[in-house]
């Protein structure tokens, strides 16, 4: 598996991969929005208020997604030392941040019409809101330290310590007396989703992933050529410092 | 495609919810090549020596 870690691999096999996600993304997209907003049936309680759980869902579900990615990545780049795995984590959190707030704000343009609420302080949407801040934290990590290698460690060790908040934000409906539902497609015993918004939900989830997975490359391929740019310009301005001290030694020797 | 504009009540959340989703993604994606294009810009100028 560590052999997909070689920039260089990476580089061709993402070439190769980057046109097919985001065709499949933007595929899924369309057909995700069209039965999310036309051909899904609505609610017999929620009325049509029950699309919005279309582009909430999946923002949330992309929201803990990304954030185990990153928490994945941060362990390897911890473990291993992957110079793939530092660009992949650094690459992740500003996706994972604008699902997370994507979450927190299609939730609350639900909750005030079928809660009569924009925000409560319950479990569920405290912990998504302290892993948006999470994310931001991350995010303000990497900015601040200059030293790259520093800044990995650091940002893995602290993507590391929030990993603990997943479950919580996974389980606080069931430890807790919530506002929030409980799961409904992510169940021990299946989905207690009717089929008719099961399939439309499902569609538009896996279209984020796609759409996660396409901005993924792009920015894991930009960070890659940015590395490369900053190297090459220390190699030349390096260069260029030496030839004249090399000149000044051939006319006194 | 009627049934686009026919959600009643909850027109304005619905549409509200679906079009912040579309601008912070597409907002996002647009940034995100945007970055990659100027990069691979500055990649090809250095390489072609200027």
């Amino acid at each position: 598996m560590f052999g997909f870690s070689n920039p260089q691999r990476f580089w061709r096999l993402s070439s190769v991969l980057l046109p097919w996600v985001w065709a499949a993304a933007v595929l899924l997209l369309l057909i995700g929005l069209y039965w999310s907003l036309v051909a899904s049936p609505a609610d017999y309680q929620q009325g049509t208020s029950v699309r919005i759980m279309y582009v909430h869902v999946p923002a949330s579900w992309m929201s803990m997604a990304c954030y185990g990615f990153l928490a994945a990545a941060g362990f390897v780049s911890l473990i291993w030392r992957h110079v793939l795995a530092d660009v992949a984590a650094k690459a992740t959190a500003p996706i994972g941040a604008t699902f997370t707030a994507l979450a927190l704000i299609t939730g609350s343009l639900w909750g005030k019409p079928m809660w009569g609420t924009w925000w409560a302080w319950d479990a569920r949407l405290t912990s998504v809101l302290v892993l948006f801040f999470l994310y931001l934290g991350y995010m303000g990590l990497w900015a601040a330290i200059d030293d790259r290698v520093k800044a990995a460690r650091a940002t893995a060790i602290l993507a590391l310590v929030g990993a603990v908040n997943l479950p919580i934000i996974k389980f606080s409906v069931d430890w807790w007396n919530t506002l929030h539902q409980g799961s409904s497609v992510i169940r021990a015993d299946g989905p207690s989703l009717h089929a008719s918004f099961l399939y439309p939900l499902l569609v538009m989830g896996l279209a984020y992933m796609f759409l996660f997975s396409g901005l993924l490359l792009v920015r894991m391929r930009t960070e890659i050529l940015n590395r490369r740019i900053e190297a090459e310009q220390r190699r030349r301005a390096a260069s260029e410092t030496l030839a004249p001290a090399s000149q000044e030694g051939a006319s006194h020797g | 495609m009627g049934d686009l504009l026919q959600f009643g009540n909850y027109a304005g959340y619905i549409w509200a919810a679906y079009g912040m989703s579309a601008v912070a993604l597409g907002g996002l994606a647009y940034f995100t090549w945007h970055a990659y294009g100027a990069a691979k810009r500055k990649a090809r100028k250095l390489e072609a020596g200027e």
